[in-house]
Order: C-alpha cells, then sequence, then structure tokens
C-alpha cells in the first residue's frame, strides 16, 4: 500500500471566491492504482478540489487558487501546458453530456485534437475502447447513429470511454453514478475497478455504500460556515467503523452508517 | 377612484386594440403592396433590363445588384460577428469589457443609416478614391448587419449549458478548439438567425447605399471595383416613386417594392426558423 507512487499532491491549498473562504487549507495525496474518495456534506467544495486538479478553476471568474498543487511532483501551473494536464488527468462529471452527433465524433472528441490516428486505426481504437467501458455490444452498430438516443447509464459510460480514448493517468469522477439507476450505478463501479488496476482515481460522491465498495482511501471533508476543510482521512474501514472526529461521526450517523459497517 | 377591475378591464381593451391596430397596420401595408405591385409583375417584369428610364421593361438589374450588394454584405458581416461574439462573450465572458462591448453594438444598432452613407461617401468614394462601387455598399450594409447579428450569435453561446464547455476543457481541448467544436457549431442557427434579420432589414436600405454604391441608371454587372456601381431595388423604388406622376412609373414602382418585401419577407421567415431551432442546438438536441 505505500510503495504506490503518489500522482497528485495538494498542499495548504485554500480557494476563495471573492470573500467567501470555498476550501480551506486543504491536504492531500493522490496514488496511483488505488480509489480515493472524497466525502462530505454539500457545500464541502468537493468538486472544487477536483476542478482545481486539472486546473478548470483557472478561468472561472473571482475563484483564486492558493498553496501548491503537484501532479508527479511538479507543480500543476508550471509543469506543463494547460491542455497537457487534461490528457493526464481527465474528469467525468455528474450529469452524462453528450456532444451532438455521433457516437464516433464523441469518442473521438477530445482525442482527436492530441494524437494523430490513420483513418484506417480509428475503428480499431474505437472498438478497444468501448470494450474497455463494455459499451462494445450495444452500440457496435450504431457508432454512427446520434449519441443522444443512449440511455443515461450508456451515455455515462460514453463519457467514460470520451476520456479513456485521451488515455490519462488519473481520472476524475465527480458524483460519476448520482444521475444513474442501481443497475447502470453497478456497471459504474465495476468499470471503476477494473480502472484503477492502473489509473488513480478520485471519486466524489454521496453515496457510502459505494464508498465501501469501490475505495480504497477515503477522505472526509466538512463545511462549517460554507468553507470545506478535511476532518480526516483513512482507509473506510477504518473512517466507518472507528470515527476519531466528531464530525464524521455524526456525517455518519446520519447517513445511515449501518449499512457501511463491516 | 376607478375601481381595479375597471382599470384591468380598460388595460386589457386597450391592449387588445394596440395588438389589433399593429396587424391591421401590417395586413394594410403588406395588402396594398401586394395589390399594387401585383398589376406590375410579369415574367418580363422580373427577367428583363430596365427601359425608357424605368417606365418600360424589367428590374433584372436591380434584382442582380440587391443580391450582389446583400451577399456581398453576408459575406463580410459573417466572419466579423462571428468575430466580436467570439471576444464578447469567450474571451470577455463576465468581465466589464463584455458589458462595454454590448453598449457599443447598441450604440452601432441605433446609428442612423445616412451617417453611414456619409461615412462612406467620404471614405471610400472620396478618400480612398473608388467613386461608386459596390463593394462599398456591401461593407456598408454588412456595418449595419454587424451588431444584430454580433449579438444573436453571443446570445447563441452565451446559452450553450456550462457542461459542455466543462467537458470540452476537461478533454483538454484548448480554447480555439472549443470554439471550433462546441461554440460554432452549437450557435450555427443564432448565427443565421442574427445574419437574417440584419439582412431582412439592410436589403431594403437606400441611404448607406445612394451615394457610395448604386445609381439609377447605366450599370449591369459590376467588372472590377473602382467605379463600378450596381443598380438595387430600393434606389429604383425611390426614383421611380418621384417620378410617379407619370401611371407607368408608379406601377413599375409598386412591382418593384412587392419584389422587395417578397426579399425582405423570406429573410424574416429564415430568422424566425433559424431562431426557433437556435434554443434547441444550444441544448445539443
Ligand atoms: N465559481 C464559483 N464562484 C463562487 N462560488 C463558487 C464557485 N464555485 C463553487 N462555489 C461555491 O463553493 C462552495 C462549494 O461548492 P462545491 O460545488 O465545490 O461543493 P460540493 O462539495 O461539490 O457540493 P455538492 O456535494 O453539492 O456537489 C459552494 O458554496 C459554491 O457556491
Ligand atoms: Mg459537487
Amino acid at each position: 500500500m505505500t510503495n504506490k507512487q503518489t500522482l497528485v499532491e495538494l498542499n495548504h491549498i485554500s480557494v476563495t471566491a471573492g470573500s467567501h473562504l470555498i476550501v480551506d487549507n486543504v491536504s492531500l495525496k493522490i496514488k496511483e492504482k488505488s480509489v480515493t474518495s472524497l466525502v462530505g456534506p454539500s457545500g464541502a467544495g468537493k468538486s472544487t478540489l477536483l476542478r482545481v486538479i486539472n486546473r478548470l478553476t483557472d478561468r472561472e471568474d473571482g475563484l483564486r487558487v492558493e498553496g501548491q498543487a503537484c501532479y508527479r511532483e511538479k507543480c500543476i501551473y508550471t509543469c506543463c501546458q494547460v491542455e497537457d494536464l487534461r490528457q493526464y488527468v481527465g474528469m467525468v462529471f455528474q450529469k452524462p453530456c453528450v456532444f451532438p452527433g455521433s457516437i464516433e465524433r464523441n469518442l473521438l472528441f477530445g482525442v482527436r485534437h492530441h494524437k494523430k490516428m490513420n483513418a484506417s486505426e480509428i475503428p480499431f481504437f474505437l472498438e478497444k475502447i468501448l470494450k474497455q467501458v463494455h459499451l462494445w455490444t450495444e452500440v457496435k452498430d450504431r457508432l454512427k447513429k446520434s449519441a443522444s438516443i443512449l440511455s443515461m447509464g450508456q451515455k455515462q459510460r460514453l463519457c467514460f470511454a470520451r476520456v479513456l480514448a485521451v488515455n490519462p493517468e488519473v481520472m476524475l469522477l465527480d458524483e460519476p453514478t448520482a444521475s444513474l439507476d442501481p443497475h447502470s450505478t453497478h456497471e459504474i463501479e465495476s468499470l471503476i475497478h477494473e480502472l484503477k488496476q492502473e489509473k488513480a482515481i478520485v471519486l466524489v460522491t454521496h453515496d457510502l455504500v459505494q464508498v465501501r465498495r469501490v475505495s480504497d482511501e477515503l477522505i472526509f471533508l466538512s463545511a462549517v460556515n460554507g468553507t470545506g476543510r478535511v476532518v480526516e482521512s483513512g482507509t473506510p474501514e477504518r473512517i466507518f467503523n472507528r470515527p476519531e472526529q466528531e464530525e464524521t461521526r455524526h456525517y455518519l450517523s446520519r447517513h445511515r452508517i449501518e449499512e457501511v459497517k463491516l | 377612484m376607478i375601481s381595479r377591475t375597471l382599470k384591468n378591464q380598460l388595460f386589457i381593451t386597450f391592449s387588445r386594440l394596440s395588438g389589433f391596430f399593429v396587424l391591421a397596420l401590417l395586413a394594410g401595408v403588406i395588402g396594398v403592396i401586394a395589390v399594387k405591385g401585383m398589376g406590375a409583375i410579369s415574367f418580363n417584369f422580373i427577367f428583363s433590363p430596365m427601359q425608357e428610364g424605368g417606365l418600360s421593361g424589367g428590374i433584372i438589374f436591380q434584382i442582380a445588384g440587391t443580391i450582389i450588394l446583400i451577399t456581398t454584405a453576408l459575406v463580410i458581416s459573417l466572419p466579423l460577428a462571428t468575430g466580436a461574439a467570439i471576444v464578447k462573450s469567450i474571451y470577455w465572458k463576465d468581465t466589464r469589457q463584455a458589458g462595454a462591448y454590448q453598449f457599443f453594438l447598441y450604440v452601432l444598432n441605433g446609428m442612423p443609416s445616412i451617417l453611414l452613407g456619409v461615412f462612406g461617401f467620404f471614405f471610400f468614394v472620396k478618400f480612398l478614391g473608388w467613386g461608386k462601387s459596390w463593394l462599398t455598399g456591401g461593407i456598408l450594409l454588412a456595418i449595419m448587419i454587424l451588431p444584430v447579428a454580433a449579438i444573436s450569435i453571443a446570445g447563441g453561446m452565451e446559452r450553450i449549458p456550462r457542461e459542455y464547455i466543462d467537458n470540452a476543457r476537461a478533454l483538454g481541448l484548448s480554447t480555439p478548439q472549443i470554439i471550433r467544436s462546441v461554440y460554432l457549431p452549437q450557435s450555427f442557427s443564432s448565427m443565421l438567425s442574427g445574419l437574417f434579420l440584419g439582412l431582412a432589414r439592410a436589403v431594403g436600405e437606400t441611404a448607406p447605399i445612394m451615394f457610395t454604391a448604386t445609381v439609377f441608371a447605366g450599370a449591369v454587372w459590376p467588372d472590377g471595383i473602382i467605379e463600378n456601381p450596381v443598380l438595387s431595388l430600393p434606389y429604383h423604388i425611390f426614383n421611380l416613386v418621384q417620378e410617379s406622376y407619370d401611371p407607368r412609373a408608379a406601377s413599375n414602382a409598386w412591382g418593384s417594392a412587392l419584389v422587395l418585401m417578397v426579399f425582405a419577407s423570406v429573410f424574416s421567415m429564415l430568422t424566425i426558423i433559424f431562431r426557433l431551432s437556435a434554443h434547441e442546438e444550444a441544448r445539443g438536441s
């Protein structure tokens, strides 16, 4: 466990919007080949933290990010172009968002800007990434058809495939199953399980059962007066069974902890 | 003291009357032009050149000239309006400059068209020495279309839900790449509706082109830029109406007016069609 390499490290990160302190002094590490979950009440700045990691906060008006954020031990602001950083650090959002146009267009939406591909390679490439997200058999006959006709669960897997096409090392998942039915949720969870064999995954979720099922590390954040802080972190087993902080205990007690205890 | 219900009643009655009045006015104008114009319209009128200073013959070169002017205006204003919208709603998004820019576009939109004509006359005709030229007319009409089109395109871009932009950014696309693969395709209908709205107005404008681009007689197809005016429908009507003590001139003026009205109506209809689809397009459906 401890010999896994740290891919992303946040040191004393604070985010402010005007006079509102959104995230206060957060430090955390994201390790390769593991799933790190960020859990906490709404407004704890979980999405904001994800957006800091791939610099989506960059051009947002009025947001100021302070502290140090590193990818592979280099500052994310100086290591590389922001577009390159986002190829290494991909992101999937809560609401599946497919672009107008075909399934194929969606799959190539990001990668075609980053990698030269011959027309002859494309079919193999599409098959490979669609198989990776278990969508191949469902869509193989309609790659040229509009992606908007897919179900929510299929759309979300398409979004995963679109990010995987760019082949990131880190994947930021912001409540990826929040708008899905239980079956699709299950499929996404098994996908996360497979992906962690080779990638670092940061998962934001409100579903503690899901945390229990998929994550290796849990970082619990609180939101006091609209400011997010890290309360405690550790393995999910440890935190669910023996929370050290009162805030964690309080949060867990309100979220039907019984189901998630070992 | 008037009771509230009476006030409401009065208000409703007044609104209905105003609505009816506007409709009646529109129907009246269109009706008169249609009825009077139909009398002059024939295959020959549309497809032959004018004779006897417009008293007989047709308006083929006026139609051609008008098409040349508005096509030029379209070609020039499309990239400019798109560029202006990109600057305003993407690069200057949520900044004070964007507000100032919006204000500037409204001012430009409200500028009396005769001032454009005066500017065009002194700058292009005199200073650049182009004389009367179709290109000057196209440029001036493009300036007229520009603010309406830019505001419409910017509106379309601002309606695109943030998720699309976030997803595209998160996939590592640069801003120019996002412009090409999200902003432009997903505001295409707003682009067309804005351009046609501008064209519907520009097609009938006389003031910007009368000293700069168009003549009453003696022009056919342009074969260069300098000293190459075109004939045009609005200017033709302008002149024929002045001669309209002669019933033949009056009749041809009505006929030309009807043709011009058809142009403007087609552009207005296209505006509405594209405006309706613009709202769906932003959402990507
Ligand atoms: N660009 C911004 N400008 C101003 N305030 C912002 C901005 N982005 C986020 N915030 C504020 O930061 C706080 C945290 O938001 P964030 O979306 O990160 O919370 P979250 O933990 O993801 O919540 P949820 O669980 O509801 O998704 C909220 O109060 C939000 O209003
Ligand atoms: Mg969130």
